[in-house]
């Protein structure tokens, strides 16, 4: 206990804090960091290039806007051409489509991603300067339209060979950088606004991301970043701890795999989806079990990356807010919806239910708040992870990419639902109990309606709605 | 600095910060949206509170979270952008 303690005050020890301001503590923290990033990766050529790059940009404040371009740049290059990422993958399957195969895979990617860093850096002097234009007012609708325009002339029928080709390598470079776009253009209005260098280096920004922006975009880069050697070093603990807790996560999702998927055989909620329509379903109780598996794996995994990027973060001196912070104690809808994934639900609100909330029902405060979530949580959430899994189109085809996401498109109208109600509540003075059974009764009714979403949530796109459905009532034991 | 404006708004935002279970002080230049103390859904009630009682149209002002981050930043936004001559 006492040991924890001083775990957990690190950050206030005006001696550890003065240590990390010279170069012995810096480089003690730099092995330290690295060490503890490859009990996760594994990889510890990775997490040297990581921090390296991190400690790199914190250590050298002079001309860091431009670090941060080039730092972030050479990262997406180095990815394209190492086939660490999963464009090339992508780029392949319609190249063996399309019998392209004189041109080397890395060469397509790259390509598109230059052409895409340029067009985004034009879209940004565009938007500056004709700030009444469509793109300057409703930045997020034409950023959506353009990625669907680009599906149907890629998918549609329209192109064949070399122009299909690189118009869908084009189009799944956008949709792995849209949202960090939407972030730039948006910033483009702000006063004060970050330089163009800082903008084109928050896309996908070198600490780490995935198509969602962690540490949202320049608005937030600019508020974020350690202005002291005292702040970069409280900072830096900070990521440390991060980083320790993270490496925790990890260990109990390792024993907690072990437990439910080797030792009790609980399979994934697809698998048991597959059974039931075989007509060989699992005991109720069991299907319980491997719905709040699900959930809580789920859970777990999230929290453990989300942490890793954002210690990253903050060993560069980013003061980013956590990108998970204690979702077991929930106690509204919105509540988990903001803890368990902060990055994601500040995408939410800030591209939809946001403009959405200052723009429509201002007379009706109530229909104002329930639309605005329902277009962040439902449509919004809808619409990201439609994008995110943009691939799979290459193989399933236009028709059956839509059809395929009937489920979770349901999933997202559930939940938005959910966070929609428990948002009204709260506007009408609702207030949950903070008593121990108060606690745990919501606790349990969140968990266990977000464990029961997970047949609908499930992103696989391997059964339909209707046999979900069919699952769902299933479990309950509601005859068809 | 608007000090009157500042005492305006402290109950306010104390009101916000107990409905997230937060009953911790915070001076005018703490940090209450970028620190997490304010989730989103409440800055969205914060917005309806500065429109209600100041007139601010945010549809036609330029807004991001990090303008309404400490009281003196949501002090300093409303003396830019409120219609009412009584700030």
């Amino acid at each position: 206990m006492y040991l924890l303690e001083q775990f957990s005050s690190l950050d206030k020890n005006q001696k550890i804090i003065a240590g990390l301001q010279g170069w012995r503590g810096r480089a003690l923290l730099f092995v330290l960091a690295v060490l503890l990033f490859s009990i996760e990766s594994a990889d510890i050529v990775k997490a040297l290039l990581l921090l390296g790059l991190a400690f790199a940009f914190a250590y050298v404040p002079r001309h860091q806007d431009l670090t941060l371009l080039v730092f972030t740049q050479a990262l997406g290059v180095y990815r394209i051409a190492s086939s660490s990422n999963y464009f090339n993958s992508d780029v392949a399957k319609v190249m063996a489509q399309e019998h392209v195969q004189d041109v080397p895979v890395w060469e397509i990617s790259l390509f598109s991603y230059v052409v895409f860093v340029l067009l985004a850096w034009m879209a940004m002097v565009y938007v500056r300067r004709y700030p009444q234009s469509l793109a300057g007012r409703r930045p997020v609708w034409v950023l959506m339209s353009l990625a669907f325009a680009l599906l149907f002339a890629a998918c549609g029928g329209l192109l064949n060979g070399m122009a299909r080709v690189l118009t869908w390598s084009f189009l799944v470079t956008y949709c792995a950088y849209v949202w960090f776009l939407a972030f730039a253009l948006l910033d483009q209005s702000a006063k004060g606004r970050s330089s163009d260098a800082v903008q084109l280096g928050m896309l996908h920004p070198f600490w780490g991301s995935t198509t969602l922006p962690y540490g949202k975009g320049a608005a937030l880069l600019r508020k974020a970043r350690a202005s002291s050697a005292q702040a970069l070093a409280v900072t830096q603990i900070k990521g440390l701890k991060l980083l320790v807790w993270a490496i925790c996560l990890y260990g109990l999702d390792t024993v907690l795999s072990y437990l439910f998927e080797t030792v009790l055989q609980v399979r994934s909620v697809e698998s048991e989806i597959s059974a039931f329509l075989a007509h060989n379903p699992s005991p109720r109780p069991w299907l319980a079990l491997t719905l709040v598996w699900s959930q809580l794996d789920f859970a777990l995994w999230f929290g453990l990356w989300g942490h890793m990027v954002i210690a990253t973060a903050r060993f560069a001196g980013i003061r980013l807010p956590r990108s998970s912070w204690r979702p077991l104690e929930s106690r509204t809808m919105v509540d988990y919806f903001n803890r368990i994934l902060y990055y994601f639900k500040e995408l939410m609100v800030d591209l939809f239910f946001t403009p959405s909330f200052l723009r429509y029902f201002k007379k009706y405060p109530r229909i104002r708040m329930f639309f605005a979530t329902f277009m962040a949580a439902g449509v919004g959430n809808m619409v990201y992870h439609f994008l995110r899994d943009i691939d799979l189109a290459a193989d399933m085809g236009l028709v059956e990419l839509f059809t395929s996401f009937s489920s979770y498109a349901f999933y997202c109208v559930v939940l938005a639902c959910a966070i929609g109600i428990s948002q009204l509540r709260i506007s009408a003075g609702h207030r949950p109990s903070s008593t121990l059974p108060g606690r745990i009764k919501a606790f349990v009714l969140i968990w266990g309606f977000v464990s029961l979403l997970q047949i609908f949530g499930d992103e696989t796109r391997s059964h339909t709605l209707a046999e979900r459905m069919e699952f769902l009532f299933y479990l309950f034991g509601i005859p068809l | 600095m608007n000090t009157d404006l500042h005492l305006r708004l402290r109950p306010y935002l104390q009101q916000l910060l107990t409905q997230n279970m937060d009953t911790q002080e915070f001076s005018d230049t703490d940090s209450l949206f970028l620190s997490g103390r304010i989730d989103s859904f409440s800055l969205m009630q914060l917005v309806m509170h500065l429109e209600a009682n100041y007139q601010i149209d945010f549809s036609s002002v330029h807004f991001e979270a990090p303008l309404l981050d400490t009281v003196a930043d949501i002090a300093a936004f409303i003396q830019e952008h409120s219609s009412t001559s009584t700030l």
